[in-house]
């Protein structure tokens, strides 16, 4: 299990080493002119060219390349702000809390409802309350979180006064983000955890269990619930890098200043290293929650701990 | 467990309803748009023409308290558009939220009012010879944190802005030395002889102490010598300011704009337009520029959150522009199409499309005070009126053979209305035009190639009528030879250059100068964007710097 862990952590070194290459590329060749956003519409061709200078763009690929990998991965520097003129892994410290509350509370309200709609759907299958939860469940993944943050913040904010509309604060300030960024994933892991119960629902193990005499709640939780689980790790774990990448569009109706609104910001006004530092910290995270789904995976399921523990002692015969 | 299966008539009537119902969310979205402008929705302004040009600016009641007892209003909250960012001196750029809130806390060495520099931390000004002035400063001029600021300050001030690169329009400043512990003396790279020509270096120089810019973090916690001072900045959330209980200057001496009549300020970064609207309407800010146009009917008499709010409409100082590519290569190098194409426009229809706009009559904005509407009935104005009938007979002069002509523009809401509006009138004489809309920076880049675009629209802005010319006229502007039209035109520089002048500001020349572009069919005026300013009746009056920047210290307030 622990080379298993090794080895994924390796390659997570080289998925991060990819993907701070190719956005380095990508930002490199990209049209428009950083120096020129940043000097302002104000500024003659001379302006331009100084900027361009002092920021270092008129350095060749390579230079520029190497010193970005360098100072990214060996000093573990990703630069200063071109627009904030602060250093990006303060900015991004600074940040990281706001989006993470909305994220993991989005990720324990998207599990808890959605497992429990799932469940409550798979056991009244072809009910009414089977299919009032499933058009529930359509509901959330068909309205736009942004439309969603809308309706809430009219009703909310300013019909009812109940909410403040934007900003950060107490507890209050978040309650609207949280519900909006968790919506699309209770529909997801509701429809997900249905199908997967109803995947195991005519096994014959649950079959027994009934004939034994078990209680129906007992078969649910004890049998059913742990045998369907796989797929919806799956799709929770998914479900959390996603909210959290995906976080510009709610940080932005909201006005929370989180990492997406960061990298929003930064994407508009050409600010490069934090545009590269946002992407690599998703990337690190992603595979990071992926990791996490796979370890998971083996704690929930023996048949894949004995799977890598297996192929460890095949290899040392 | 029971299987309830519906009869297949009640599933698929279940299903359509559903449908109908996605259909019916779904057509609500689009509810309103962000971005560094805060352009809002694309519904147009339903404030005429008139309403907004003789809106007055809110004058204080005589019959009420206001803060001109001498007594200070508690908190007045306001709605910004964009993040700050950076509260540095040195960052000091073209972004407004910026501006609204150095201007409050960093004082420059001067004010730039009507083409004037007022003293503010200067005293005045002294000039030795033709490139070297003198500046005496006034000898008790301390900032927020009790530093002495002296001409030692000064000096590192100017350097560090130039050594930051945004030191912009500084062509005629050379070097600053100092003369005495508070007198310095400019070194200009010839003789100041053009209006404006010294607006950045003595009026957007912020002037702080070296002492507390080498041991602090500016970025955070700026320190000035302006009558607030920054107490709390969350970057992408909020700014908060305090009065200056320690103000340098003498009272009877104070300027005016420099005041601080309210205790508090707090900007608030409200980056959804929408969310100006309810922020206002459940008084979580008291001010706002970014009210969608749609919305502003409902702060004004009669209208929903009229109860507690109202709105000051002006014309605004900025202009957007359309100019023909005249570079070689360019079909609209032929002066008949250019005609054709600005006699077919009508900047009525456009500014209603673009929303909050006042269509333009000529090239330039009554905002400043060197435009002159004796330029609207000049022989040849093509943005007085539209003319079908003379745009077809200029097409037919022209050797228009029904090419696609390339509109370029920034795709902001604004904007793409217009140039969407400006395609529709165009296709109505038979010129063929393609949109193309680009994000900012991409736009920056392209408008400098000349085989990107035949047409641009741009805004222009300026601290005044000839400035607001400078940028698309001056060939020197871009370090090309050409200026942002690919026009090399020595009689329109010469021209340019002699209405800079101080010697050559006057009505005359401008009036020839504007005589002179329209001959040539160079430039097209279309509208000018209003400053739709909603606030709560709290505030007594508004006041502004340069017009445009609301100095909330400065305001008076009611206390009742």
């Amino acid at each position: 299990m622990g080379k298993y862990i090794c080895k994924r952590l390796l390659w997570m070194i080289v998925i991060v080493l990819g993907t701070a290459f190719i956005i380095f590329t990508i930002l490199y060749f990209t049209p428009g002119d950083p120096a020129r956003v940043i000097a302002g519409g104000n500024a003659t061709a001379a302006d331009v060219e100084n900027m361009r200078h002092i920021m270092g763009l008129d350095r060749s690929y390579w230079v520029q390349l190497r010193d970005f990998l360098y100072h990214s991965f060996l000093k573990l520097d990703l630069g200063n702000s071109w627009v904030y003129n602060k250093p990006v892994m303060a900015e991004l410290l600074i940040r990281l809390p706001r989006t993470f509350i909305i994220g993991l509370s989005a990720m324990a309200l998207n599990l808890t409802a959605g497992l429990l709609m799932g469940i409550f759907a798979a056991t009244h299958e072809g009910r009414w309350q089977d299919s009032l939860t499933m058009a529930i469940a359509m509901v959330f993944v068909s309205c736009p979180d942004f439309w969603v943050a809308l309706m809430m913040i009219l009703l909310f904010s300013a019909k009812l006064g109940w909410l403040p509309a934007y900003g950060i604060g107490g507890p209050q300030y978040y309650i609207m983000p949280i519900i909006c960024s968790a919506l699309g994933g209770i529909a997801v892991n509701a429809r997900q955890t249905r199908a997967s119960m109803l995947g195991v629902f005519r096994e014959d193990y649950i079959t027994t269990a009934r004939a034994k005499g078990q209680r129906e709640r007992y078969v649910v939780t004890k049998h059913m619930f742990p045998n369907a689980l796989m797929p919806i790790i799956t799709s929770i774990g998914s479900g959390f890098a996603r909210i959290v990448a995906g976080s510009a569009v709610i940080e932005s109706v909201f006005s929370v200043p989180g990492i997406g609104l960061y990298l929003l910001t930064a994407i508009n006004s050409r600010d490069y290293p934090v545009v590269r530092a946002c992407v690599l910290f998703f990337a690190i995270f992603t595979a990071v929650v992926m990791l996490l789904v796979d370890l998971v995976y083996a704690f929930v399921d023996p048949r894949i701990k004995a799977k890598y523990s297996s192929v460890r002692r095949r290899t040392k015969k | 467990m029971r299987k309830n299966r519906l009869r297949p008539g009640i599933r698929r009537a279940a299903a359509l309803a559903l449908a109908a119902g996605m259909t019916i969310m779904t057509s609500a979205c689009g509810l309103g748009g962000s971005g560094e402008t805060g352009a809002g929705t694309t519904a147009a302004s339903t404030i005429t023409t008139t309403e907004a040009a003789t809106m007055a600016a809110p004058t204080a009641d005589a019959n009420r308290k206001t803060t001109a007892s001498g007594e200070r209003y508690d908190k007045i909250s306001i709605g910004m558009i964009s993040d700050p960012k950076d509260l540095s001196p040195i960052s000091l750029g073209g972004s407004n939220s910026q501006l609204y809130i150095f201007y409050s806390i960093y004082e420059p060495l001067f004010d730039y009012r009507d083409n004037n520099y007022e003293p503010i931390l200067a005293k005045g000004y002294k000039e030795i010879d033709d490139t070297h002035w003198q500046v005496e400063l006034y000898d008790y001029i301390y900032d927020s944190e009790g530093n002495h600021i002296t001409a030692d300050d000064v000096v590192y001030s100017f350097e560090i802005f130039v050594a930051s690169g945004r030191a912009l329009k500084f062509d005629s400043f050379e070097s600053i030395k100092k003369i005495d512990d508070y007198t310095v003396e400019f070194t200009w790279t010839g003789p100041i002889n053009s209006i404006g020509a010294l607006e950045w270096p003595w009026c957007r120089t912020c002037i702080i102490s070296k002492e507390a810019f080498d041991k602090g973090n500016f970025s955070d916690t700026p320190v000035g010598t302006g009558p607030y001072k920054v107490t709390e900045f969350v970057p992408g959330a909020h700014v908060i300011m305090e009065a200056n209980d320690a103000y340098w200057q003498k009272e009877e001496l104070r300027d005016p704009e420099h005041l601080a009549n309210v205790q508090t300020v707090q900007y608030d970064v409200i980056s959804e337009t929408s969310q100006h609207v309810i922020a206002l309407s459940t008084g979580q800010i008291q001010y706002s520029e970014y009210v969608p146009s749609e919305n502003i009917r409902d702060f004004q008499t009669g209208g929903k959150y009229s109860e507690n709010c109202d709105t000051y409409i002006t014309q605004g100082s900025a202009l957007y522009v359309m100019m023909a590519n005249n570079a070689e290569s360019a079909i609209t190098t032929d002066e008949n199409l250019r005609k054709a194409i600005y006699y077919a426009l009508d900047n009525d229809a456009i500014a209603m499309a673009a929303g909050s706009c006042l269509p333009a009559h000529a090239f330039g904005t009554p905002f400043f005070p060197d435009y002159d509407e004796a330029w609207e009935s000049q022989e040849g104005n093509y943005m007085g009126a539209s003319n079908l009938e003379l745009a077809k007979q200029y097409l037919e002069q022209s050797g228009y053979q029904g090419e696609t002509i390339r509109l370029l523009g920034v795709s902001e809401e604004v904007m793409k209305n217009m140039m969407t509006m400006s395609q529709a009138l165009l296709l109505q004489a038979g010129i063929n035009v393609e949109i193309i809309a680009e994000e900012e920076a991409l736009q920056q880049t392209d408008m400098q190639d000349p085989t990107k675009w035949e047409l641009l629209i741009t805004k222009a802005g300026g601290g005044n009528q000839i400035g607001e010319w400078n940028r698309p006229a001056n060939y020197n502007e871009f370090g090309t030879g050409y200026n942002m039209a690919f026009i090399h035109d020595e009689e329109l520089q010469r021209q340019l250059l002699l209405c800079k002048s101080l010697a050559g500001h006057t009505a005359a020349n401008m009036g020839t100068m504007h005589q002179y572009m329209l001959d040539n069919a160079y430039y097209y005026a279309i509208c000018a964007p209003q400053m739709n300013a909603t606030f709560h009746k709290d505030f007594a009056t508004l006041i502004y710097r340069e017009n445009e920047f609301l100095r909330p210290g400065a305001c008076e307030y009611y206390l009742d």
